[in-house]
C-alpha cells in the first residue's frame, strides 16, 4: 500500500470513527445500525494502525490513548445503567408485598368471628368482594414488579454476551493482514484493534440502551406515577381503616365480656381475662399496622425514583441522578425489609 | 330490626355512584359512630337493660360492618380508576422486553462487521478473486442479520 493510499484510509477512519462516536451516545437510529457502525469503526480503526505501522512503526501510542478514552465513555454509560439496574431490581421486589393484601382481604372474615350472627352474612359477602379486591391488587403490583424486573434487564450489563462473536471480527482482522501487509502488522496491533471494537460496540449498546430506557420511562411515568400513588393511597388509607375497624370489633367484643363481667362482680376472674385477651388481638393489629408505613413510604420512594429517571430525558448522565438512585435503592431496600417483602 | 337495616344500609352503600373521597368520609364517620356508642354502651352499662344494651350493641355492629363496606368500596373505585394505567404499564414492559430482544440480535450484527471487515481487506488489496467470495459472505451475513429470528437461530 503507498503512503497516499494509507493517508486517505486514516482520514476516511478518522471520519467513520467520529461519526460512530457522535452517534453513538445518542437516541436516533436503530440499534443494529450503531453496532455494525462501531464494529465496523473499530475494525478501520485497527486496519488504519496496520497500515500507519507499516509506514512509521508508531502506532501503539495512538491506539492505546483511543482505547483508554474509549473504555472511560463506555465505563461511564455502565455506571449509569447499572444505578438503574439496582433502583429497577429493588423496586420490583419492594413492590410486591401480599402479606398486607392478605391482612386486608381477610379483615371481614376477621370481623365476623366477633360479630354477632346477625352480621353473618353482610360480612361474608364483603369477604368475598375484598377477596377478589385482593386478586386485582395483587394484579397491579405484579404489573408494577413485572415492568421493574424488565427495566432491570434492559439495564443489565451482562446482556450482550457477544464475545465469540467479536472474536470473529479479530480473525477478520487477521484474515486482512494478506491485505495491507502481514510483515507489518503484528498480534499485538491486532489485539489492540478487536479490543477497540469491543469497546465501540459496548459504548454503542450501552448509549443505545440507555436512550431506549429513558423512552420508555418517559412515557410510561405518568402510569406508574398514578398507579404507585393509587396503591399507596389504598394502603395509608383503606388498608388503616380496614385495621381501624378491626381493632374497633376487637374493643366491642371484648368489651363486651369485660362491662358484663364487672357488672357481676368477677372484674378479677373473667374481666382480667377478657382484657388480657384483648391486649393480645389488638397488639396483632398493631403488628400488621406497622407493616402499612414502610410499604406506603417504598411506594413513595419507587415513585420519585422513577419521576426522577422521567425528568433525566433518558440521557441518564448526570452525576446527582445516579447518586440519588444509589441512595433511593438504599432506602428501598430498608424500607422492603421494614414491611416484609425483602428478606434481611 | 337491626340487622335488616344494617344490610340494608351495607347495599346501599355498595350499589350507589359514591366516589372514593366520600366512601372515606362516611365510612369514617360511621365508625366513629359505633365507636362513640360503644363508648356510651360500656359507660352505661349498669343504668340499662340488657335489651337495650343488645339493640345499642347491634346498631354498633351494624355500623362497623357499613363502614367496612365503604372502605371496601373505595379501594374498588382506585382500582377502578387504575385499569388504563395498568394497561399502559403492561405495554411498557413489553416494549422493554421487545428492545432485550433487538439487542440479542447483536450477535448477528457482529457477524456482518467481521463479514464487512473482511470485505474492506480485500477492496484494499485490489484482488478481484478475495473481494468477490468476501463480498457473498458479507451478503449472506447481512441478509441472516436482517431476517426475523434468525440471531436467535445463530446463536
Amino acid at each position: 500500500m503507498d503512503w497516499k493510499s494509507s493517508r486517505l484510509l486514516r482520514i476516511v477512519a478518522g471520519v467513520v470513527l467520529f461519526g460512530a462516536l457522535m452517534g453513538l451516545r445518542s437516541s436516533f437510529g436503530p440499534a443494529w445500525a450503531k453496532i455494525l457502525v462501531a464494529a465496523v469503526a473499530g475494525g478501520v480503526l485497527g486496519v488504519t494502525m496496520m497500515t500507519a505501522r507499516a509506514r512509521n512503526g508508531t502506532p501503539r501510542g495512538a491506539a492505546v490513548a483511543a482505547l483508554a478514552a474509549l473504555a472511560a465513555l463506555s465505563l461511564s454509560a455502565c455506571t449509569n445503567l447499572s444505578a438503574v439496574r439496582t433502583f429497577a431490581t429493588t423496586s420490583a421486589v419492594a413492590v410486591e408485598n401480599r402479606e398486607v393484601l392478605i391482612d386486608y382481604a381477610q379483615a371481614p372474615t376477621v370481623i365476623a368471628r366477633l360479630a354477632p350472627a346477625g352480621q353473618a352474612a353482610s360480612l361474608d359477602s364483603l369477604a368475598k368482594e375484598r377477596s377478589k379486591q385482593r386478586g386485582r391488587l395483587w394484579s397491579v403490583q405484579r404489573v408494577l414488579g413485572h415492568y421493574f424486573r424488565t427495566l432491570a434487564d434492559l439495564a443489565a450489563s451482562s446482556l450482550p454476551s457477544a464475545n465469540p462473536e467479536i472474536g470473529a471480527l479479530v480473525v477478520s482482522l487477521e484474515d486482512a493482514k494478506g491485505a495491507v501487509g502481514a510483515s507489518a502488522i503484528t498480534n499485538g496491533t491486532i489485539d489492540a484493534a478487536g479490543s477497540i471494537a469491543k469497546v465501540l460496540t459496548r459504548l454503542s449498546l450501552d448509549g443505545w440502551r440507555q436512550a431506549r430506557v429513558g423512552e420508555i420511562v418517559r412515557e410510561v411515568d405518568p402510569s406508574v406515577q398514578r398507579s404507585v400513588a393509587g396503591l399507596g393511597e389504598v394502603v395509608t388509607q383503606d388498608f388503616s381503616a380496614s385495621l381501624d375497624q378491626e381493632a374497633d370489633a376487637i374493643r366491642n367484643y371484648f368489651g363486651t365480656a369485660f362491662a358484663d363481667a364487672r357488672s357481676r362482680g368477677e372484674e378479677e376472674a373473667a374481666g382480667r381475662l377478657a382484657r388480657y385477651l384483648q391486649a393480645e388481638a389488638l397488639d396483632g393489629v398493631a403488628a400488621r399496622r406497622r407493616k402499612l408505613k414502610p410499604y406506603a413510604e417504598a411506594l413513595a420512594k419507587i415513585g420519585k425514583g422513577h419521576a426522577e429517571l422521567a425528568a433525566d430525558g433518558g440521557k441518564l448522565d448526570g452525576k446527582s441522578l445516579v447518586e440519588k438512585l444509589k441512595q433511593l435503592s438504599k432506602e428501598l431496600a430498608t424500607l422492603a425489609s421494614a414491611a416484609g417483602t425483602l428478606e434481611d | 330490626m337491626s340487622n335488616g337495616s344494617g344490610k340494608s344500609r351495607a347495599k346501599k352503600a355498595q350499589a350507589g355512584p359514591i366516589s372514593k373521597d366520600q366512601a372515606r368520609e362516611l365510612g369514617r364517620a360511621f365508625l366513629d359512630m359505633a365507636h362513640a356508642l360503644g363508648t356510651y354502651r360500656f359507660d352505661s352499662w349498669n343504668d340499662m337493660t340488657a335489651a337495650d344494651r343488645k339493640r345499642v350493641e347491634d346498631e354498633e355492629w351494624d355500623l362497623l360492618t357499613c363502614s367496612s363496606s365503604l372502605t371496601t368500596k373505595a379501594a374498588g373505585v382506585v382500582l377502578d380508576d387504575l385499569r388504563g394505567d395498568l394497561a399502559t404499564i403492561a405495554d411498557g414492559a413489553a416494549r422493554a422486553t421487545k428492545v432485550i430482544g433487538t439487542i440479542q440480535n447483536v450477535k448477528a450484527i457482529l457477524k456482518l462487521a467481521a463479514a464487512f471487515v473482511a470485505l474492506g481487506g480485500a477492496i484494499v488489496s485490489g484482488s478481484a478473486v478475495a473481494i468477490t467470495s468476501t463480498a457473498a459472505a458479507a451478503a449472506a451475513a447481512a441478509v441472516t442479520a436482517v431476517t426475523p429470528g434468525s440471531a436467535k437461530h445463530e446463536a
